[in-house]
């Protein structure tokens, strides 16, 4: 019994190293393969942190509220980081819409548009990217495409005339007045593209 | 004996395939449906309520408008239309075509009278759009609509072999699944009960072949109550391969072939990562409400209070809603741009009456995930409630330890049912304080059966405690462990230290309570609506009474809601009314001039319509009526006395008695003759009424909880404790429910709700493959304990019979949780209010079944139960699979 002793420790010790070492591999595999999106998590945690130090939204944050940048600084960080992101995970569209509201914030309107119609071409269902593209190209005084992208969020005319009339019991009538001139203007685009 | 079972086998599979061969030359398949039948909503999707004209009935069709004729259109399909477009002149011309997969029709325009539009449609898997260039009606009719369908027909071209038909509808899964049922069932039985029981398997298996034959001669049918998925025949050769190999199994009983935890954990974990990532962001109970809840504590580092809001958030979850497709399927949305209350998520709902350690705990890691997406975020809030998943299966695998000598198969098999149920997992892994509440339940479980059967120490009945306390704090339906801690600990006592008297000494103490708790003195059949909960009992002894020497008493104070009493008429009363005029009164006065409202509350299956009137109430009792017409389809009424909520401005309180329903066009402006005190009949203008009413003068007392109870109780369990309560002893109105309805409803749904509590696996087949489970492993359950409950140890047979109770009473609460049912006609049972008990109940359903087994043979039967399992699993995710891809 004793002289097998060693031969059955160095057999457990060859398992045992065997075991070690598929562990390690199948470890490493899952790393490389997560690796994107640990990289992109990453990124997007840094350009958040930037975003927060770059820019602010109004209070209180209503439907059509644009950001102000507050550090440019910080937004150059931040529009850094999510290029990382985005070319970690080309495929996913936070980060792209994310780039689009720094866009925004930046006074780019021309880019926040190119970005979020990359968000929405990625997303298509996503309204609420939809509603941002219009928001920017409603910026740029492009109403052709604006209308587009309202058509895109599934608008109505009756939203609008909704968030009219909510500004309105608000007390706010220059919201009032300009929910009403965007439902003009959809009127008009609607007409035009039947 | 190979050659030998392999003729059987063969035998068995040329029968199938006979049979199959027979269903599908016989199969003629047809569809004809008007859209006034509600089985046209099989067939189509996207379609406005049935409206009618002088054409008859029709439905318009919406912007996503598509016909699925339920595998029919596999084959070149004739299918006819029965349509119009009675459009104004200003509007588009109703310009049409049909769409499948890549293939489209030639535009066709449809007229504005009813005519028949035929199409020939090749054959193709994908449904049948109907595109059509919409209009809107105008006026206050917001609507696009596209064209008004009467009916629908269709029958395969003859283009296809007959043979080729009924094959090709019910697609190459399901008929892989019929081919393969009578062979598993033949093999099943063979293999398990040896030769002597080849005879019953044989004709078991030509019974299968047969009714396969059926199947396959009923297509469309079939296609509609079988999955199309691979998983069910995937599963069914699984099941064949543990049914051929069954013998080895018997060995899993002995302990010694695997380490139980290297069993179910991967198996648990698994399937649950399974689920989190198969089931789309915010299918599951009022997750966006739940999910904001938790946000809104790592915001801000707060409890929220009750209805508070973050109107970005819901808009960013609404956005997500929408890019995930849970607006697809016909769930009206909010207003994406509204910044008030048409933007609520969740129909409007909050989740902030829940108490917050769930959303707490939730909140932690969300804070520092913050950066994430706002549906990654819930995925990070899901895998808290894959973490109560785990230790839910933890418990019921250390309970079964406890209850089991070692090597026993339920010590793994029990923790990994509790994987392999699908509807339980699906909750599991949902966002919701459910998952905190059956965790901490069942650690509660855990935690009493180690005291029970080790005996107390301090530690264990610190977690005892522990357990307890948190089962209740994270949600209502945890309480009743709260409850059942005292008992636990007294069983544990009287069993450890030999006290038997301990039991019936805590029964006595238990009934010695109750006077403290209930009291006689509230008005029967009178139910209390207020919010916060009315203090004093709702029947008061008054000499001002006109009728008796009692009243209806209610108290009212500004700020509170719903500040009423009503009294629901039973449904053979209510039948007299339906479709006639009735009158409505009662006596009113109240402790100082008031508003108050009189009148009734009509529920039908679509509306809830409160029919009341306001009247100044002086201080002495003056009789208020009015008349209304009940609708025949009202489905419940009941009398309403309240407050004016709105005009209230300081506390009053509200008298009435002699309060009357009585059929027919009583004068309004002369007081009823009542017979007697009772009320329940007399003379109004001169003529005799019969009052539909019971105890309309409140003489008639009831039971009720005392105020010390009554108001924190509501708090906790949001509603009132003792509307509750009359609503569980009014037998009368809702013994049916309670006793019959809801426990029937919650056992047939136990395995095939998911997401919001839809039933996915719907059908009378599912049903009863639901009630044939309870009942065999309840039966198996019972069988085992008489035969051995004598020779079970006292301690392990003491915490059976506990956990038995425990469960029990949770099942109960599920069941009376419907309760008071007033305020609407439909009544939604939900089984997850029954899964804090998951394990007891997984011990029921596992061990009783492998107990209808003989022990020799248990191996085998342990085989089929993993077997079935994973059959059912496999079956519940294909569905699954297919409900959400969009």
């Amino acid at each position: 019994m004793s002289a097998r002793a060693p031969e059955r420790s160095a057999s457990d010790l060859r398992r045992r190293a065997a075991t070690i070492a598929t562990l390690l591999c199948a470890i490493v595999a899952l790393l490389l393969l997560g690796l994107p999106s640990l990289v992109w998590a990453a990124q997007l945690s840094r350009a958040d942190a930037a975003m927060r130090q770059g820019m602010a939204w109004p209070s209180p944050r209503r439907s059509d509220s644009l950001p102000i940048a507050t550090d440019p600084a910080q937004l150059a960080l931040a529009w850094s980081a999510l290029g990382t992101a985005i070319a970690a995970r080309p495929a996913h569209p936070y980060a792209y819409r994310l780039r689009g509201q720094v866009a925004l914030a930046s006074g780019d309107a021309a880019a926040a548009a190119r970005w979020f119609a990359l968000a929405l071409a990625l997303a298509p269902r996503d309204r609420l990217v939809a509603w941002e593209l219009a928001l920017a190209y409603e910026r740029l005084g492009d109403s052709e495409r604006t209308g587009a992208a309202w058509r895109a969020a599934g608008l109505t005319e009756r939203d609008f005339a909704l968030r009219a009339a909510e500004a309105l019991a608000a007390g706010d009538e220059a919201a009032a007045r300009r929910w009403d001139d965007r439902t003009a203007s959809y009127t008009a685009y609607l007409r035009a593209n039947r | 004996m190979f050659a030998h079972q392999l003729f059987i086998a063969f035998g068995c599979l040329l029968l199938t395939i006979l049979a199959l061969a027979s269903g599908a030359t016989l199969a003629t398949p047809r569809i004809g449906v008007a859209v006034a039948d509600p089985a046209s909503d099989r067939y189509l999707d996207d379609l406005s309520d049935v409206e009618r004209s002088a054409a008859g009935a029709f439905r318009w069709t919406g912007r996503d408008a598509a016909i699925d004729l339920g595998g029919m259109q596999r084959v070149p399909t004739l299918l006819t239309l029965r349509m119009a477009a009675p459009r104004p002149p200003e509007a588009p011309p109703a310009d049409a075509s049909l769409r499948v997969g890549a293939w489209r029709s030639q535009t066709f325009r449809i007229a504005q009278d009813v005519r028949r539009y035929r199409l020939l449609l090749p054959g193709s898997a994908g449904r049948i759009q109907l595109v059509v260039v919409p209009f809107q009606p105008g006026g206050r009719d917001g609507r696009s609509l596209g064209v008004a369908i009467v009916g629908l027909a269709a029958a395969p071209a003859a283009l296809t072999p007959a043979w080729l038909v009924a094959p090709t509808i019910v697609g190459g899964a399901r008929l892989l699944t019929l081919l393969l049922a009578p062979l598993v069932v033949l093999l099943a039985l063979h293999h398990t009960f040896g030769a002597r029981w080849l005879l019953l398997g044989a004709a078991l298996a030509a019974v299968a072949a047969l009714a396969g034959g059926v199947a396959l001669s009923r297509p469309l049918g079939t296609a509609r109550w079988l999955s199309d998925g691979w998983p069910l025949p995937v599963a069914l050769l699984l099941v064949l391969g543990i049914t051929l190999i069954g013998r080895r199994w018997e060995g899993l009983g002995s302990g010694a072939v695997l380490r139980p935890s290297a069993i179910w954990l991967p198996a648990v974990l698994l399937q649950g990562a399974l689920l989190l990532l198969l089931v789309p962001p915010w299918q599951h109970y009022d997750e966006p409400a739940h999910f904001e809840y938790a946000r809104l504590i790592a915001d801000t580092g707060q409890r929220p209070a009750y209805g508070e809001r973050s109107i970005p958030l819901e808009r960013e979850i609404i956005g997500s809603m929408w890019a995930s497709g849970f607006f697809a399927r016909g769930v009206p949305p909010p207003a994406l741009l509204s910044d008030g209350q048409a933007l609520a998520i969740s129909g409007g709902g909050t989740a902030t009456g829940h108490p917050p350690p769930y959303y707490m705990l939730a909140s932690l890691p969300l804070r520092l995930m913050r950066w994430l997406d706002i549906g990654g975020q819930l995925l990070v809030a899901r895998s808290v409630s894959l973490v109560c998943l785990a230790l839910t299966a933890l418990a019921a695998a250390a309970v079964a330890a406890d209850l089991t000598r070692p090597g026993h198969p339920l010590r793994w098999l029990a923790p990994l049912l509790i994987g392999w149920y699908t509807s339980f997992t699906d909750l599991m892994t949902a966002f919701n304080n459910d998952t905190a509440a059956i965790a901490c339940t069942s650690l509660f479980f855990w935690a009493a059966t180690r005291t029970i059967v080790a005996g107390p120490s301090p530690r264990r009945v610190v977690a005892l405690c522990l357990t307890a306390v948190a089962a209740a704090a994270v949600k209502n339906t945890g309480a009743v462990a709260l409850l059942f801690a005292p008992p636990a600990l007294l069983v544990a006592l009287a069993v450890a230290r030999g006290w038997r008297w301990l039991l019936p000494v805590g029964a006595v103490a238990l009934l010695a309570l109750l006077p403290a708790v209930l009291a006689w003195d509230d008005a029967d059949a009178w139910y209390r609506w207020a919010w916060p909960a009315q203090a004093a009992p709702t029947r008061v002894i008054d000499a001002a009474a006109p009728l008796g020497s009692a009243a209806l008493r209610l108290d009212i104070t500004p700020g509170a809601a719903q500040q009423q009493l009503s009294n629901p008429l039973l449904r053979a009363r209510l039948d007299v009314a339906r479709g006639r005029t009735v009158t409505v009164g009662a006596y009113l006065w109240a402790s100082r001039p008031v508003r108050a409202r009189i009148g009734v509350l009509l529920n039908t299956d679509r509306y809830d319509t409160p029919q009341t009137e306001t009247v100044l109430l002086g201080t002495s009792p003056t009789f208020y009526a009015m008349r209304l017409k009940v609708p025949r389809e009202a489905s419940r009424m009941q009398q309403l006395i309240g407050a004016d909520d709105a005009t209230l401005d300081a506390p009053a309180t509200i008298f009435a008695d002699g309060a009357v329903v009585a059929v027919g066009a009583f004068d309004t402006a002369q007081t009823p003759q009542f017979a007697d005190s009772s009320g329940l009949s007399g003379a109004w203008g001169g003529r005799p009424f019969a009052n539909l009413l019971r105890n309309p003068s409140a003489e008639a007392a009831g039971l009720h909880f005392r105020s010390w109870v009554e108001v924190p109780l509501g708090r906790y369990a949001r509603r009132s404790p003792s509307a509750t309560l009359r609503s569980i002893v009014d037998v009368a109105r809702t013994g049916q429910l309670t006793f019959v309805n809801i426990p029937l409803d919650m056992v047939d749904s136990l395995f095939s709700q998911f997401g919001w509590g839809g039933s996915m696996l719907a059908g009378d087949g599912w049903r009863w493959v639901a009630r044939a489970t309870v009942l065999l492993s309840l039966l198996g359950a019972l069988w085992w304990w008489a035969r051995h409950w004598r020779s079970i140890e006292p301690r392990r047979r003491a915490a059976l019979l506990f956990l038995g109770a425990a469960g029990a009473a949770i099942w109960a609460n599920a069941i009376l949780r419907v309760h008071p049912i007033i305020d609407t006609s439909l009544v939604y049972s939900s089984t997850r209010y029954a899964f804090p008990a998951i394990v007891p109940m997984i011990l029921v359903l596992a061990g009783g079944m492998l107990a209808l087994w003989p022990e020799r043979r248990r191996g085998y039967g342990l085989a089929l139960l993993l077997g079935g399992a994973l059959l059912l699993n496999a079956v519940a995710l294909s569905h699954l699979w297919q409900f959400y891809a969009l």
